[in-house]
């Protein structure tokens, strides 16, 4: 028999912003507990909340980037169940008004179409113990955004790729640190089982995934699972389920018979905001790029190769210092390489942030082969990641260099010293001159270029050589 | 409306009613569904509802600027149990139904 | 007692406690030690927040409640050199009209001890009628501020929906709740509204535009103005004495040279305002009283779930007429009763709205009687039934739905009790309401009223 899967997913992704949706407390996610709350947090009677203008400018580049039509009129309304994370008794969300409608996104070459975008607040961090449970209100009210498909994704593996690419999206678009493992981007899948591709079957909702893998391994779990129950004529409930990774199985959180009645209401302390069209385009021409328009500019406007956009582009801090180096230098496929190589390798070893400047860097790429060799650059480069400043160290090699005056020098003591390579080098023994060169650089302490040391040493020997055949002739 | 709506209602609303106030409410119902049908004769077709007095709002969107918050203390300070600095309640048995 | 009466505090301190003895208006009395060189002291309804201050609102639910911060109108109110006494009791979270329903004991007219004061604004008339105080604070979502004013002989101002800040007042309607104060003469009431008016960046339903100077505008002239005389409610009044005093003011303000005017709205109309009202209310109510589950502040039961300790914060804390009054509005948000009720109320609300302001908008100001009688006895009341309620009370209503500026001024007594004139004009022009009430005021004679009790 054949079956057809159906996937919907409700993402929730936290926004970037200083304060909370609806309150001005400050968001700090390393603060101790209960520090970070305002009197609207606590939902104590009398309290109201205002607008946070950063997050719907947030929302909008979200809205933007899926292709959804935006609905200028910002409305609010009040979505209300019981729980302990939630001290008003409601969420306040946009339940018949969302910021954004009918969107879509290219996956595999699919076109998943996203019901809604939209704005709402976050609860509170509850935290189990044995026999009572701890509120911390500092997350309350934390700006998010939900994204809802239609249930239209039809594999596990496109469903991965979905959540994959938004979480790329909101990194790029600079509206989220896009870590799920930090809780900061959440996903639920919504997916049923039938035996007609075009009708769906029951609905199971799968919660707490925090990865991409678990997503994987939950949905492949849960696929197999559903089968298995339709092979053996069981009916599929519609219910909730939660994905342990330790078990790698889904479990049985509580039955959806009885549809949740939230009561949707609008709230009446949020008179709508019409936001204009000249401010929703002023927010949307200053968004970020997303991933795909930076390959565009990486590969069409710099020239770099499609593996140096696609390596860059693997990690958004490089990408982000590409383009600030890149405002100071055109050596753009050199400071790709130097980006992908060395401090990719540098910082998987080392944490917190890299201490040199753009300028600095590229100050140093543009003086390669000018004045320094690629190898001595690299070296200068390493230095100044560990905090070393660039402008001296460069200074100080050119200290070190050696004028012409004792680099010819250097080159005829080297000759008078090793008559036996210069001879062995006239027979045709290229690796006498090899000899030489090393010669040159354990006495200049390695401060010359050494292909500068081999061509002056062949231009002497030449010399010599024909000095030598006149004074024969 | 019947008593298994209203109990229905009075779970949805975290509260429990004596018998008494079951049939007092049961009683006055008549009252809701005259009023359902007094509405109905209106006709409201092309009318928007009326959300509040103040339905645009003449303010503009707030900054992202962090402003001052509560202490510690005073956030806590009217929950009767505290652990950690964080408000202690019992067990939570259900999981949320969001 | 007025604004700017010079006061020994001492004296004033005892005269509270003697009044207060018969008529138990105060929830809780605020330190005295805290007083100083203030200009005047104000009574402030339980339902607004007063840092360090117990706030109950009526109900057993917000037991041991201290607010931590301040309502913006008491910032306000402070910058002026008022200074809070007392918090004054009310009807239970605001629900209700007769200043019995207050969690402890009822609240008694100082005008006559065996008669209710009204409410929900219950407390804070009494007080200012008793002469305890020259202001008070109140709110008014649906008559809770007029209708005690009217039997208590107070002035009682419900002013523009969004002139006044409600941060930090416990909600009843957020999208009809006004704040609002009594005083016992029209210039007070005047330059109240220059104290408490104005934008406030953490209410984002207050009014951008600048208020006025109420107080030194005050025009009392007569001549050339319109003056609407609403028909329908004024048909609804039986009381022959009512009937005649109000008459006797028509008849003097047309001598006076202004142009008096029957107006109405068609019954259709004026018939749905009381159950558009209640739907709407009722379901706003129960929505907002969702943060009260006994978890972070107020009444906290043990129990042995969270679950369990929600529903018993919930169950003891609330009354039964208040969970009734829930579940109405519960039932009216189902998703399948919406399209009928709720929504239904909000579409008539506009019509309804619609047909009051076009008759305000002729007009300087309406008049109509605030109440159809003096105060009721209290024995003859009996609260806990819901019904549709006669237009002489519900008219009140239609300030609330529309957000039109309103008051109660004392007009004549029966039987010893006074009973009020109701007037009204459009939305933000209080300036006309002032002007006019103050004129009428001049022809009672009744500025500075209160009562010995």
């Amino acid at each position: 028999m054949d079956l057809f899967l159906h996937i919907g997913l409700e993402i929730h992704c936290e926004l970037k912003t200083k304060t909370k949706m609806f309150s001005s407390g400050p968001i700090d996610y390393h603060a101790s507990p209960n520090t970070r709350v305002q009197p609207f947090d606590v939902a104590f009677p009398g309290t109201l909340p205002t607008i946070n203008q950063r997050a719907v400018e947030l929302a909008l580049r979200a809205c933007d980037v899926l292709g959804c039509t935006i609905d200028p009129d910002l409305r609010f309304d009040r979505k209300h169940y019981f729980y302990p994370d939630l001290p008003k008794g409601y969420q306040i969300t946009q339940a018949f008004h969302p910021l954004g409608r009918n969107g879509s996104l290219m996956i595999e070459d699919q076109k998943i179409l996203i019901e809604r975008v939209h704005l709402e607040e976050d609860t509170a961090k509850l935290v189990h113990k044995k026999g009572c449970t701890s509120i911390d209100l500092n997350r309350c009210g934390i700006p998010l955004i939900e994204i809802v498909t239609q249930p239209v994704i039809t594999s596990v593996d496109a469903a991965c790729s979905f959540m994959e690419e938004i979480l790329r999206l909101v990194t790029y678009l600079e509206i989220s640190e896009g870590k799920m493992e930090k809780g900061q981007v959440r996903c639920d899948v919504n997916l049923s089982l039938s035996k007609d591709p075009l009708t769906l079957g029951t609905k199971v909702e799968i919660k707490n995934l925090n990865s991409i893998s678990h997503m994987r391994e939950a949905l492949h779990y849960e696929v197999a699972r559903q089968k298995e129950q339709i092979m053996h004529h069981q009916t599929i409930e519609p219910q909730t389920r939660r994905y342990d990774e330790k078990e790698k199985k889904t479990f049985f959180l509580r039955t959806k018979q009885r549809k949740v009645d939230y009561r949707y209401m609008p709230d009446p302390n949020l008179p709508w905001i019409r936001l204009s069209k000249e401010w929703i385009q002023e927010v949307l021409l200053h968004r970020p790029s997303t991933y795909q328009e930076l390959y565009q500019r990486m590969t069409l406007k710099h020239g770099l190769s499609e593996h140096q956009a696609y390596d860059l582009l693997k990690q958004k801090e490089l990408v982000d210092l590409y383009f600030q180096i890149t405002e100071y230098t055109k050596q753009f496929s050199m400071v790709a390489n130097w980006l992908c190589v060395d401090v990719r390798s540098w910082s998987k070893s080392h944490e917190g942030p890299i201490l040199i400047k753009p300028e600095e860097i590229a100050f140093m790429v543009n003086e390669i082969d000018q004045t320094i060799p690629y190898a001595k650059a690299r070296e200068i480069l390493k230095r100044g990641l560990q905090g070393k400043p660039i402008q001296a160290e460069w200074e100080n090699y050119q200290k070190m260099q050696f004028s012409s005056q004792d680099l010819d020098r250097l080159i005829h003591q080297v000759l008078a010293q090793n008559p036996k390579s210069v001879h062995d080098y006239l027979k045709g023994k290229d690796r006498a001159l090899a000899y030489l060169v090393g010669q040159c650089m354990k006495l200049s302490k390695g401060n010359i270029d050494p292909q500068k040391a081999k061509e002056l040493l062949k231009e002497n020997i030449d010399h010599l050589e024909r000095s030598a055949m006149d004074e024969e002739e | 409306m019947d008593r298994s709506l209203i109990l229905s209602l009075a779970e949805d609303l975290q509260f429990s009613l004596t018998e008494g106030e079951i049939q007092n409410i049961l009683t006055d119902f008549s009252w809701v569904e005259s009023i359902r049908d007094q509405f109905a004769q209106m006709d409201t077709d092309d009318v928007e509802p009326m959300i509040s007095c103040s339905e645009y709002s003449e303010h503009a969107l707030r900054l992202d600027q962090p402003q001052s918050c509560l202490e510690k203390e005073q956030v806590l300070e009217n929950a009767n149990k505290i652990k950690e600095d964080q408000i202690l309640v019992n067990q939570v048995v259900r999981s949320s139904c969001d | 007692m007025r604004l700017n009466d010079s006061i020994d505090s001492q004296q004033l301190a005892r005269k509270w406690k003697a009044v207060d003895e018969k008529i138990q208006a105060v929830a809780f009395w605020c330190d005295e030690t805290e007083k100083n060189d203030s200009s005047f002291y104000v009574a402030v309804k339980d339902n607004i927040s007063v840092s360090g201050l117990p706030m109950q609102a009526g109900s057993h639910i917000l037991k041991g409640y201290r607010p931590v911060y301040d309502a913006s109108v008491i910032g306000r109110l402070r910058k002026q050199g008022g200074h809070v006494f007392c918090k004054s009791k009310m009807d239970e979270l605001g629900m209700g009209d007769t200043g019995l329903n207050t969690g402890t004991t009822p609240i008694f007219n100082p005008y006559d001890l065996s008669r209710i004061v009204g409410g929900s604004s219950g407390g804070s008339a009494a007080l200012v009628a008793s002469g305890c105080c020259p202001l008070a604070l109140g709110t008014d979502t649906g008559d809770s501020i007029r209708q005690p004013a009217s039997y208590t002989g107070t002035v009682g101002v419900k002013p523009t929906y969004g002139r006044i800040s409600r941060y930090g007042i416990l909600p009843y309607a957020n999208s009809m709740d006004t704040v609002g104060y009594f005083t016992t003469c029209i210039e007070d009431a005047a330059y109240a509204l220059e104290i408490f008016e104005g934008k406030d960046s953490n209410d984002m339903t207050t009014l951008i535009k600048p208020g006025g100077s109420y107080h030194r505008s005050l025009d009392p002239s007569l001549a050339g103005k319109k003056i609407g005389i609403f028909h329908s409610v004024m048909k609804t009044i039986n009381d022959p004495v009512l009937q005649k005093i109000f008459d006797d003011l028509i008849h003097y303000l047309e001598r006076k040279g202004a142009q008096l005017v029957d107006v109405d709205i068609d019954s259709k109309w004026l018939n749905l305002v009381d159950p558009v009202y209640k739907t709407i209310a009722n379901a706003e109510a129960c929505s907002n009283h969702a943060c009260l589950d006994g978890l972070r502040y107020g009444s906290q039961p043990i129990a042995d779930t969270v679950e369990q300790a929600v529903k018993q914060a919930r169950t003891t804390g609330f009354s039964s007429l208040v969970k009734k009054r829930f579940i109405y509005g519960a039932y009216s948000l189902y998703e399948e009763n919406q399209k009928d009720l709720f929504l239904k109320a909000q579409k008539i609300r506009r019509q309804i709205v619609q047909e009051y302001l076009m008759m305000l908008e002729d007009l300087d100001v309406l008049l109509a009687l605030s109440t159809p009688d003096i105060a009721p006895q209290i024995v003859d009341l009996d609260g806990s039934r819901m019904q549709i309620e006669s237009l002489s009370n519900s008219h009140l209503k239609l300030d609330n739905l529309a957000g039109t500026p309103s008051l109660s001024l004392p007009l004549g007594w029966k039987q010893g009790c006074p009973f009020g004139l109701c007037i009204r004009s459009n939305r933000f022009q209080e300036q006309k309401m002032f002007d006019i009430a103050k004129a009428i005021e001049n022809y009672t004679g009744l500025a500075g009223l209160t009562v010995e009790v």
